[in-house]
């Protein structure tokens, strides 16, 4: 799992608070609390086969939220929060928001790497033949880019032809959604991936 | 007379910049020197279109750089100056003010970082342009020009700067990212570090003479609070990845603003 962050639309404010009496009412989950002191953001964890996931709530007049999560600790989270949200004033509203980016979060981790790969393999294999035809000094110059715009055109494919969760789309804007998938995908790899399968098909043109 | 009313370090603190525009009012422009505005731009760009000087600023370590292209491109008055430098009249006196944002770093050169690489850039360019500098703004402080860490008083700042200072002979360097406010000479060079505008803290500074007025305005709010909100962004900025898509969106939102 990945840490992300996320800026909520609506805005979250608490102050000092009892953790302990919180810490009561959420024991039954499997969840604990940490308040951080200087900045009262709230840290609910909770550890899954001995990883520890949690969610960040970030108070004040911008408010954000930071999670690490799974499918499995998510439920065990939400209700956590719910419960909290009783004795704090988290809204109805920002609680919806933080299961839809809950969902964002979740949806954008099934996008493995291997779709990603297939995806490059594909494109590199159809374009080979124009691509090998190439002044040689030019392909060399150029493989970077070619292979960081074939990731981008994989991930904007990608994009276009995902169906996202109902909840995102609520809160999130196809702007803002694209932002956040473009970003949040580790693609890293995918960029070093097309590179050395763009040199090993192009070898006989880069000699 | 052109007098320039220099800021720096306000860390999104709309208060404090609310406050210290309606108590200075003497001023040709604004300049700011980075660590203005993260999270909160929207609101800085309403107050920025209603100002009628023009405002000169340079980024810092903690200012959201795509909100600030936006502006530059939005606003007449806003002049964004990104490792370059602009020549601008103001009531008849013509200025070449160069501007470095972000912080030194030996490795990094990204959004809030600048490198030795990016220092000898703007060199080169001064060189070759054959400009000699009226004002330099950067967020990060040469060594020994107003560069007073605050608490322990030691020095700061960082002599890879000179680089700027012997190849445009700035009259007037602006900086800001210490947080204490400071004037002094260095050489041929008036230092000059505004101080923490977060706490009202602000300079006014009449170019011809080279002579700077420290200021602290009275703010009403609570500071233990608002620091606390200010601190509480580290949790975001811990996030690389996600921080500089959030910064986009503000960005984002900022092109919307009618």
């Amino acid at each position: 799992m990945i840490k992300r962050a996320f800026k909520l639309k609506n805005q979250i404010e608490f102050d000092k608070i009892d953790v302990n009496i919180l810490q009561r009412d959420i024991i039954d989950y499997g969840t604990y609390i940490v308040m951080d002191k200087d900045t009262l953001a709230l840290q609910i964890i909770t550890h899954i086969a001995g990883r520890k996931e949690y969610v960040i709530l970030i108070p004040g007049r911008n408010s954000f939220i930071i999670l690490n999560i799974s499918e499995k600790s998510r439920d065990v989270l939400l209700k956590a929060l719910k419960k909290i949200g009783e004795k704090i004033p988290i809204s109805n509203e920002a609680l919806k928001e933080i299961r839809a980016i809950m969902d964002i979060y979740l949806f954008i981790d099934t996008f493995d790497k291997g779709i990603i790969k297939s995806k490059v393999k594909d494109i590199i294999e159809k374009n080979i033949e124009v691509l090998s035809k190439l002044d040689k000094r030019l392909l060399k110059n150029l493989l970077p880019c070619i292979s960081e715009s074939i990731v981008n055109i994989v991930l904007e494919d990608l994009f276009y032809n995902t169906a996202f969760p109902k909840k995102a789309l609520e809160y999130f804007d196809k702007d803002e959604l694209k932002r956040i998938f473009l970003n949040e995908i580790m693609i890293t790899d995918a960029y070093s991936y097309a590179l050395r399968l763009l040199k090993s098909h192009l070898r006989e043109s880069l000699n | 007379m052109v007098f320039a009313l220099a800021l720096s370090d306000i860390h999104d603190n709309i208060i404090a910049f609310k406050t210290i525009l309606d108590n200075v009012r003497s001023y040709d422009f604004i300049i700011m020197g980075g660590d203005i505005c993260e999270f909160n731009c929207i609101e800085f760009a309403r107050i920025f279109r209603n100002l009628e000087v023009p405002i000169i600023i340079t980024h810092g370590n903690h200012d959201c750089v795509p909100s600030f292209e936006v502006l530059n491109k939005k606003l007449d008055n806003f002049y964004y100056i990104k490792n370059n430098y602009i020549t601008i009249d103001i009531n008849g006196t013509t200025l070449n003010i160069g501007g470095l944002g972000g912080v030194f770093s030996p490795k990094r050169s990204d959004m809030h970082h600048f490198a030795s690489r990016d220092i000898i850039k703007l060199a080169n360019k001064l060189l070759q342009d054959g400009v000699k500098l009226d004002l330099l703004i950067t967020h990060e402080c040469a060594k020994n020009c107003s560069d007073i860490i605050p608490h322990i008083r030691k020095r700061g700042g960082k002599s890879e700067l000179y680089l700027l200072h012997i190849v445009s002979d700035p009259k007037i360097h602006i900086c800001g990212h210490m947080h204490t406010p400071w004037v002094e000479r260095f050489r041929e060079t008036m230092c000059i570090n505004p101080g923490y505008g977060f706490a009202g803290l602000g300079a006014v500074i009449d170019i011809n003479s080279r002579k700077a007025k420290l200021f602290q305005v009275k703010l009403k709010f609570n500071l233990i609070n608002e620091h606390r909100v200010i601190y509480s962004y580290n949790w975001v900025r811990n996030v690389k990845r996600s921080y500089f898509r959030i910064l986009r969106s503000e960005a984002n939102r900022l092109r919307l603003l009618e």
